[in-house]
């Protein structure tokens, strides 16, 4: 029997600090950490992961690229937003499943986790960073906000893996 | 007679998943009126329920229909929302009664869509 085993830990291994040194050396380092992470993303299996969302997320600015773009007065997408969830899913540790795709009403791209009916996590996040989030797990449920910086809110992980622990 | 059952009409592909066979929350979701345009299917045939989205969304819009959410009164209304049936198109209804905070209308969306049924729209109607 194969047993499917998930091991999520508050960032991706592709996470790097971002860069605070001012010396050449540390220029030099930062220009060999984008390397190596071009190059990861240039690989077959992290190469495919972020490919798959960056094409989600650019058919969703395609057709929520002006205002009303749903018929019932739904907001633009603005750049920011784009990049501000290209980046969240890109940090979102490399373990967890790639998430549907949608665009709310409010110009907010959101990522949907769907196991089953009553597993269910739907972040939505715009260019502000604010992360809203609502979950369902069996008969729990939860919602908040977060403000997404540098590394994925531990609530957000915290919930993710009530549904891929 | 009160009305029973609701379609919501989905405009955007990705508002719903074939594979998964659900409608994603956000299809759920007020827009800026904070409101959520349905129509009311009670005694209609499946023929009458795509005529009405066509007449009603696709038309004035220009925006291809490609799924309905089926959604029951009783399932709206456990909530904290109403619904304002104005028939104003005939049989439209806006759900009304959201609260102001995103992740609360989050939560309500995720509820809904939960109850809801995906209908995707068949070839050539």
């Amino acid at each position: 029997m194969n047993t499917s085993c998930y091991s999520i830990d508050n960032e991706s291994f592709m996470y790097m600090q971002p860069a605070t040194g001012i010396s050449e050396d540390a220029d030099l380092v930062e220009e060999i950490m984008n390397q190596v992470k071009s190059d990861f993303y240039r690989t077959f299996i992290f190469g495919e992961r972020s490919n798959e969302i960056s094409n989600e997320i650019e058919e969703i600015a395609t057709e929520g690229g002006c205002d009303n773009w749903d018929g019932y007065g739904g907001k633009a997408i603005d750049h920011r937003s784009y990049l501000v969830a290209y980046d969240f899913f890109n940090t979102m540790p490399t373990t967890i499943p790639v998430p549907e795709v949608s665009l709310d009403p409010d110009g907010e791209i959101s990522f949907e986790w769907f196991k089953d009916s009553d597993n269910i996590f739907s972040v939505s996040i715009g260019g502000d960073k604010m992360i809203t989030y609502a979950g369902v797990f069996g008969i729990n449920k939860v919602q908040g906000k977060e403000c997404f910086s540098t590394l994925i809110p531990q609530p957000i992980i915290e919930n993710l893996l009530r549904i891929y622990a | 007679m009160p009305n029973n059952k609701f379609s919501r009409y989905i405009t955007s592909k990705k508002h719903f998943s074939k594979q998964n066979n659900y409608v994603k929350s956000a299809a759920f979701m007020p827009n800026r009126n904070q409101k959520l345009s349905v129509f009311c299917i009670d005694e209609l045939v499946e023929e009458e329920i795509w005529e009405i989205g066509y007449n009603n969304i696709s038309i004035p819009t220009s925006k291809e229909i490609y799924a309905r959410a089926n959604i029951e009164a009783e399932d709206i209304l456990t909530t904290i929302l109403e619904i304002d049936n104005n028939n104003t198109p005939l049989r439209h209804a806006d759900i009304i009664g959201w609260p102001s905070e995103k992740e609360d209308q989050k939560g309500i969306a995720l509820e809904l869509s939960r109850k809801s049924a995906l209908v995707i729209k068949p070839p050539l109607i």
